[in-house]
């Protein structure tokens, strides 16, 4: 998965990173400023957002270490988010070098600005609700069997309800296995709401969370 | 951390949050067979440690 020949901006490396065999691995984007994080993850900053990155060797990204630099990504993303605000960026982003970094710190300032204001006081949770079992063709009354079927269709219905108490949300591809696998968005002060909303639905019900908004961060002005 | 929470955490790592091109030096690709792996990584967690 890295590629064979160097990428452009790999091979002229500024002053200050004098190995092609290092990137800077970016982990979230935040709006203030932390002010030591535990090294080796270090703060770049541009005006009033700042991304917490790490100097990596690419060639680390193989297979039997990548569970323990998914963990870290994890580590690093959810300690920044038990400070402030954090855009968390999808895990093994890499940049050339600090300047490739500002630069496209820079070019999504707006939006990364409008995005975090967006996001901040919100922690994400997902919630999963198992299909019943398909009901078996003897040894289920019709109205037993009714209720099944009306239970398997009140997906919506639930999400709906609990995405009242949200701010965004997103439904997953229903999997043959659910008959809800969504997350929300949860403002903080709706959050006890939102948890009670979830216990009101009884049965069996898969809630995750809080989690660091990682499934409502995008930024649009640098995917392209 | 439960292994349902490893599973979500890594689903969440890998496949979510903001995705940044321009400067970025290991390709969308490389992530996307990360993602191809995620069975193999699920099935070689077993045998590591849960926190």
């Amino acid at each position: 998965m890295i590629p064979s020949s160097p990428p452009a901006g790999a091979s002229s490396p500024p002053n200050d990173r004098p190995s092609p065999d290092t990137a800077v691995y970016a982990y979230t984007i935040t709006r203030w400023s932390p002010p030591d994080p535990a090294a080796p993850v270090r703060v770049v900053t541009h005006r009033d957002i700042a991304m917490l990155v790490a100097d990596v060797d690419p060639a680390e990204f193989t297979e039997p270490a990548m569970i323990g630099l998914v963990r870290r990504h994890h580590t690093v993303v959810r300690e920044a988010f038990e400070h402030g605000t954090v855009l968390p960026l999808r895990f093994a982003t890499m940049f050339a070098d600090d300047d490739a970094v500002r630069r496209l710190l820079r070019e999504c300032h707006d939006e990364v600005v409008a995005t975090l204001a967006a996001i901040a006081g919100h922690r994400e949770w997902g919630v999963r609700i198992p299909r019943p079992q398909t009901a078996p063709a003897a040894g289920i009354s019709g109205t037993d069997y009714l209720a099944l079927r009306r239970r398997e269709r009140d997906g919506d219905q639930l999400h709906r309800r609990l995405a009242r108490h949200t701010s965004r949300s997103t439904v997953r591809q229903p999997g043959p296995g659910f008959r809800l696998d969504a997350v929300y968005l949860v403002p903080d002060q709706d959050e006890d709401e939102f948890l009670a909303e979830v216990d009101s639905i009884g049965g069996e019900v898969e809630t995750t969370g809080p989690w660091p908004p990682y499934s409502f961060s995008e930024l649009r002005t640098a995917a392209r | 951390m439960t292994a349902d929470d490893l599973v979500e955490m890594l689903d969440r790592v890998i496949t979510a949050g903001a995705v940044v091109h321009g400067d970025v030096i290991i390709s969308l690709a490389g992530v996307d067979l990360i993602r191809l792996d995620l069975r193999a990584l699920l099935v070689a967690m077993d045998t590591l440690e849960l926190e």
